[in-house]
């Protein structure tokens, strides 16, 4: 087994490198969701937390090998590296091929397991099939049982996504474009009701083999990708499409990548840099929707459809609605404890515990893990003000300083 | 007690009856008249956070290791626990306790194992903390058909797990040669390594803040 791919050094070489360009725009990158102990005479286990294995220069994670299958494809999208149109060299690795470089990576510690993408080459059920071959050579002639999260092709048949759920950790199918309007225009094949019916059927197989004790069953749930930038949509469309994601089909992350220019494509907005504070806002109001106890409306409307990106969507949040102020960290539920800039799921727990035993002072606050430099404008201590005249200072300077505005992409319309 | 507390449990007691014997020698007459066994009755019922806490603050092998123990349990017996968290002897450790767990995650991910000729996976690394047992928990349960070598060169420890056991090892040979695969795989690696990185996001600040320089040593994609 090893002579053939050793011997063919060179040659793999380009074609990994190829097929890692094609791949790396995915950002998906989480190994969590999953907690697994190594069966007698396995090899890997996966950790709930997941796992970094090491950061790329431009500061994002490895965790999983992320790799295509092919970057051969017949689809047409614009924003794609990998679009039929494109003139740069297409190759594949086998199923074998792949199988064994994971193996190879995985024991020397490198990666946290396998995510696994491609190009459409004859059919969407076709390339899907050769992937689930890849992890099940990896899951049977290895004994591979880390963590394998693979992308699901939009057109494949049922019986198949459903083979795939049963064998991966996660799985993903990108959305992408978040309106109808934008996927016609910008990745014609594609179509956002049958996305979004894909979508439905995933959920609603993992639930059903949740309790099931053979295979892998996805049980780290799906994930899928929006690109932030490449259409006119504003973070209003964006997240309330997130919200409506995470609430009706269970998804367990939905990630923004800034739109990055790779082709010359006249049905694309021209940008120089990649939008990547407005991805870190979308990413911070993402988590208020997740864990805090918002909603959409809150942080957004038809008025003001976009995200600060001066502040934090929290902060902005609080500035607008100092009604809701000063919260007392003595008698607070959870949730209003949550609203508290500076404070968090962790931070509001701690606090619920320890109030009922004990008073708390800005000092104890501090070490129960709250940022006292935001939250003490916005809390009380038993009735008592922390600094009042701090607290005037401070959002004085927020009322008169300029808003910062969000920049305008120059959008095809 | 839920089980999987057992073994560190063993590990902390043992730690503890070390230093007692360490300290006896030297303060004959302040003898802290702690039973072994009693210690294992009583950190058995410490809260299985708590006990989380300090055994990863063992692992510091901080100086203060022994009378901070001792100050728990004493707090404990006295049926101060729930309220540990806020107590500021106990911040400290929490604190110390927190960068061993941080330095456990990330050697999870960034050590290195190379292939060296005899079928061995070797790893060398020189962490800040011992946390050596650990990790060698972790990998002898990931690859538990590898023979796998964990070797911390800062305190001249080595491990050997395989089939999901754990020996404590010598290293009195110098370490085989790399097999051809290895060199393969490695330079394998690095190549995709270095393919992944999208440059209009570059962000060396973030990728220092987030692979620290000193791990670096270890990892096949640094090296220069």
């Amino acid at each position: 087994m090893m002579g053939p791919l050793v011997k063919k050094k060179k040659e793999v070489w380009e074609r990994l490198e190829l097929l890692a360009q094609g791949a790396k725009f995915d950002v998906s990158c989480a190994s969590s969701g999953v907690t697994r102990n190594n069966k007698a005479s396995f090899l890997g286990n996966a950790s709930r937390f997941g796992i970094c294995h090491t950061f790329t220069s431009d500061g994002r994670c490895i965790s999983l090998l992320k790799v295509l299958l092919t970057n051969q494809c017949h689809n047409d999208c614009a924003y794609c590296v990998n679009k039929r149109s494109n003139h740069h060299p297409r190759t594949f690795l086998s199923p074998e091929e792949l199988a064994y470089v994971t193996y190879q990576f995985y024991r020397r510690n490198y990666i946290e397991g396998l995510f696994l993408s491609s190009g459409i080459i004859r059919s969407a059920d076709y390339t899907l099939e050769k992937m689930i071959d890849t992890v099940k050579i990896l899951r049977r002639k290895y004994g591979f049982d880390g963590y394998i999260h693979l992308k699901i092709l939009p057109g494949a048949s049922e019986a198949t996504i459903v083979e795939a759920i049963r064998w991966a950790d996660r799985v993903s199918v990108n959305l992408e474009l978040p309106t109808p309007q934008s996927l016609v225009k910008l990745a014609p094949e594609k179509n956002m009701k049958e996305l979004l019916s894909i979508i439905e059927l995933i959920s609603k197989k993992i639930d059903e083999f949740r309790e099931n004790p053979s295979g892998y069953n996805a049980k780290g749930g799906q994930s899928t990708q929006l690109i932030v930038g490449a259409s006119p949509e504003s973070d209003l469309i964006i997240l309330t499409l997130s919200q409506q994601l995470y609430k009706k089909y269970k998804l367990k992350r939905v990630y923004y990548s800034a739109y990055i220019p790779v082709n010359q494509d006249s049905r694309l907005p021209a940008v120089s840099t990649p939008p990547l504070i407005r991805e870190h806002r979308l990413y911070q109001a993402d988590w208020l929707i997740r864990f805090y106890g918002f909603t959409v409306d809150e942080l957004l409307s038809p008025d003001s459809p976009n995200l600060e990106e001066g502040y934090d969507p929290k902060l902005a949040w609080a500035l607008r609605n100092l009604h809701y102020f000063p919260v007392d960290i003595m008698k607070a539920s959870y949730y209003e404890l949550l609203r508290v800039p500076g404070i968090g799921p962790i931070s509001a727990k701690r606090i619920l515990n320890y109030r009922k035993h004990t008073s708390l002072s800005l000092e104890s606050l501090k070490k129960l893990g709250v940022v006292i430099k935001r939250a003490k404008y916005f809390i009380t201590i038993n009735g008592k003000m922390i600094d009042q005249k701090a607290k005037v200072d401070f959002l004085q300077s927020f009322v008169f300083k300029p808003q910062p505005k969000m920049t305008q992409l120059e959008l095809f319309f | 007690m839920r089980k999987e507390n057992h073994s560190w449990l063993q590990e902390l007691v043992c730690r503890f009856d070390q230093n007692l014997k360490k300290q006896s020698k030297l303060r004959q007459d302040s003898l802290f008249k702690q039973e072994i066994s009693s210690l294992a009755q009583l950190l058995a019922n410490v809260d299985k956070d708590v006990l989380k806490v300090l055994y990863y603050y063992s692992l510091s092998e901080k100086d203060r290791f022994f009378e901070d123990l001792k100050q728990i349990v004493s707090l404990v017996s006295a049926g101060k626990e729930r309220l540990i968290f806020s107590d500021p002897a106990f911040f400290h450790i929490y604190k110390t306790a927190n960068r061993v767990r941080r330095e456990i995650h990330r050697y999870k991910g960034f050590l290195r194992f190379k292939e060296v000729k005899g079928g061995y996976l070797y790893a060398a690394f020189e962490p800040e903390f011992n946390v050596i047992i650990p990790l060698a928990r972790h990998f002898a349960n990931r690859f538990r058909n590898e023979k796998i070598i964990l070797h911390d060169r800062k305190r001249g420890l080595a491990v050997f797990c395989h089939k999901g056991h754990m020996i404590q090892a010598e290293i009195i040979k110098p370490i085989p040669q790399e097999t051809e695969e290895e060199t393969f795989f490695s330079n394998l690696w690095k190549k995709y390594f270095e393919t992944l990185a999208i440059k209009e996001r570059e962000n060396l600040t973030g990728q220092k803040r987030n692979v620290p320089l000193k791990y670096r040593k270890f990892m096949v994609e640094f090296e220069p």
